[in-house]
């Protein structure tokens, strides 16, 4: 659950970036064969996570991008704001990892240049581990882009068509898992967590997902149908109410109310909020 | 009267012999055996017993071995005829032989003219070879560890000692560090004086690892087959300080191996595929292994005695742990801040008093929640650890802490006595990152007014000339 609570705060972490990693680098990459891969990088426009089959994994977000002699020089937050390097090199992609001793003007340093190819798809095994939690990190920066911006409508409108898998317009359980499961992937990701971890997230954090997206549905699904509408999402969240009250009663402790919709709910509150 | 007298002697005397001579001579209470060992092996211990007795005595060699051809004068105590020996060889085996050393005192293990067996064994891989067995085809069992005590090292070699015997054909097994055996099955010893474990033709591949990080590398694995098989630990148990480098000795074709190091705090970094035929310097510098976040608390000691150590540690750790005071204490009175990188915010928390006339310890504390903790009489059960004390919020007296309050790390830091050239880089292989705090002390016998620098990952420089190091201030960095 404090996964997807820290899923709720990356949301928020990082500022748009007008242009983006370029496109030529974005998607899909692999260090070794194709059939058997060594490591799977992938890039979003505002990402980077490579993702080695043994050893720990590495999500960089980039609060700042830019041009660096012939790099895409993508910048995380942090305290020591890791780099990443990425160029394209022939049909290859080149990356460096600088290390977080080496000043911006020594780039890229002696940390090594990885070779990256394009390969048609995932072997199963790695489409099964990676694949929601990738398309999660696309997800996110589309969240982010839409509901940073402070348009509430705006940004549950993307929630919704990020989400709702089968088009109908609602949201259902399954669906608010999925996103979850996503968010913990990515959260696992962001710890470092070895493919092993991944699995866990995936595992243990898509049982946490489906039990929390039940809740996210029992708490907003005000007219009982067992899904989400956008409207019933946005109900008090997009616009200011009425400021009513009553004269009656005495305030009460606000700690009490804390626990009440559990720590996922915030992921969605928060960006219809923020 | 005096004839008859002498001559009654003289008859009671000749009587006396002659009873003499037909009473039974006593038997002597030991008896002398010559050992004499021809079988090839040194004699270790060498037992004997009366035959059909009881059981055998000490080892009649003591601290003493008998080699190949010697000889060994053995007391043998109780004077029977009829004695059972047991032998024991270097190797372990044991031989046993009943003789009856009245009629013939030479008792000998082995036949010399049977042919000794010996073979060179040579160890051609890059591991230590541990175990060598030695025993003919079908022969049950593997047969005593030929090595003993000894181990063969890469490159090494060691003479292979079966004793004296007929049989020609054994089959060798070798034993690794790394726990994988090799056989060699029906070698012709009587044809076949050397024997090579390993590829003799392989290529070793050599290259310095350097432990660039700040904490000790615990083990180090490298393999061309991981993560199939990592081998053994290369350091063999010796750790690799911070600082240190180690020569890795590798044999085989491949060029592209893959290392891994294990840090004392369990972390592990690994480098995969590095090229062994190109590279002769790796580095670890930890920063594929990222390390529990040190966790702080400050210890007030309101007891009525010294506190001598204190101990903490992970809730589910086995272990306290070193001693966080080290050789100081935590006099009646005094305040001390202690940390240890714990992955969890829980911890158990251990004191010992004066002379370790008593501990106390109280377990599950939140170090992320607690800054403060009172050791008073009642703390281990106290609702609140921090009563009656402010949490601390400033640097140790004798320190400034230095604040990063620019968007970028710090990457280098410096501080010199005033005009003094640059020295080293005080932060070494780390860096203070944006928004992280440092404890900054003078350097032991060195003076607190220094001249400070700081070096922003952007290339940016803050000097700050004459700065007091011991003012006890936060110096902030941006």
């Amino acid at each position: 659950m404090r996964r997807m609570m820290f899923a709720a705060l990356m949301l928020a972490a990082a500022p748009a970036m007008a242009e983006g990693v370029p496109e030529a680098l974005r998607g899909a990459w692999v260090g070794g064969e194709c059939a058997a891969p060594e490591a799977v990088l992938f890039v979003t426009a505002r990402a980077v996570v490579r993702l080695p089959a043994e050893g720990r994994s590495r999500l960089v977000r980039f609060r700042a991008l830019r041009a660096e002699e012939g790099w895409t020089l993508g910048t995380g937050g942090g305290a020591e704001a890791p780099r990443v390097m990425l160029r394209a090199a022939g049909g290859m992609l080149e990356t460096v990892e600088p290390e977080a001793k080496t000043r911006d003007d020594r780039l890229p340093g002696e940390a090594p240049v990885r070779r990256w190819r394009r390969c048609d798809g995932p072997p199963p095994a790695i489409a099964l581990l990676h694949g929601e939690g990738l398309a999660f990190l696309g997800t996110l920066e589309r969240l982010e882009a839409a509901c940073q911006g402070g348009d509430a409508a705006g940004c549950l409108r993307v929630l919704m068509a990020e989400a709702d898998v089968s088009g109908d317009g609602m949201l259902s359980t399954a669906e608010l898992a999925r996103l979850l499961r996503g968010a913990a992937w990515a959260m696992a990701a962001q710890d470092g967590a070895p493919p092993g971890g991944l699995a866990a997230a995936a595992g243990l954090g898509g049982v946490a997902a489906l039990a929390a997206a039940r809740l996210i549905i029992e708490s907003l699904d005000y007219d009982g149908d067992g899904r989400l509408s956008a409207a019933e999402i946005g109900r008090d969240r997009t616009a200011y109410p009425t400021g009513a009250g009553s004269p009656a009663g005495r305030p009460a402790a606000m700690e009490a109310l804390a626990e009440g919709a559990g720590l996922l709910r915030g992921l969605l509150e928060r960006l219809a909020s923020e | 009267m005096r004839l008859p007298a002498l001559a009654m002697a003289a008859a009671l005397a000749l009587a006396a012999s002659a009873a003499a001579a037909q009473r039974p001579a006593p038997p002597p209470r030991e008896r002398e055996a010559s050992i004499v060992n021809h079988t090839g092996q040194t004699l270790r211990e060498l037992y004997a017993a009366p035959r059909g007795g009881a059981a055998f005595g000490p080892d009649l060699l003591g601290a003493d071995t008998l080699p190949d051809g010697g000889t060994f004068r053995a007391r043998l105590p109780g004077g029977e005829c009829e004695v059972e020996f047991r032998a024991v060889f270097q190797d372990g085996t044991e031989e046993r032989r009943s003789q009856n050393i009245c009629r013939n005192r030479r008792v000998q293990f082995g036949d010399p003219s049977v042919p000794l067996r010996e073979a060179t064994i040579r160890n051609e891989t890059d591991l230590w070879l541990l175990q060598l067995f030695a025993i003919p085809p079908g022969a049950p069992g593997r047969g005593p560890d030929r090595l003993e005590e000894n181990i063969l090292a890469p490159g090494r070699e060691f003479r292979l000692r079966l004793g004296r015997t007929r049989e020609c054909v054994f089959d060798l097994t070798a034993v690794f560090e790394d726990g994988e055996e090799e056989t060699r099955r029906a070698v012709n010893l009587c044809r076949l004086d050397r024997v090579v474990f390993g590829d003799p033709a392989a290529p070793w591949r050599e290259a310095v690892v350097a432990n660039a990080s700040d904490r000790t590398i615990r083990e180090l694995y490298a393999s061309a087959r991981a993560p199939a098989a990592w081998g053994p630990d290369r350091l063999r148990q010796e750790g690799l300080p911070p600082g240190a480098s180690f020569t890795l000795r590798l044999r085989g074709a491949a060029c592209l191996w893959d290392l891994r190091a294990v840090y004392e705090d369990d972390g592990e970094e690994a480098k995969p595929g590095v090229d062994l035929c190109a590279t002769r310097e790796v580095a670890f510098d930890g920063s594929g292994a990222p390390r529990p976040p040190e966790r702080r608390v400050t210890l007030v000691n309101r007891h009525g005695a010294l506190v001598q150590e204190v101990y903490l540690s992970g809730t589910a750790a086995e272990d306290w742990g070193p001693d966080l005071l080290g050789e100081e204490v935590l006099p009646r009175g005094a305040r001390r801040e202690v940390g240890a990188r714990l992955r969890e915010c829980e911890a158990d928390l251990r004191i010992v008093f004066e002379d370790r006339r008593a501990a106390e310890e109280r377990a599950g504390i939140n170090l992320c929640q607690t800054a403060v903790i009172v050791l008073r009489p009642g703390w281990t059960l106290a609702r609140r650890l921090d009563e009656g004390e402010a949490p601390d919020t400033g640097p140790r007296p004798g320190s400034v802490r230095l604040r990063n309050a620019a968007a970028v790390p710090v990457v280098e830091l410096y501080a010199d006595p005033p005009g003094a050239p640059r020295g080293p880089d005080r932060l070494g292989r780390t860096v203070l990152g944006a928004g992280e705090t440092l404890d900054f002390a003078p350097q032991e016998g060195a003076g607190c007014l220094a001249d400070l620098t700081a070096v922003f990952r952007d290339g940016r420089e803050l000097r700050l000339a004459g700065a007091d190091l011991c003012a006890g201030v936060e110096v902030v960095l941006q």
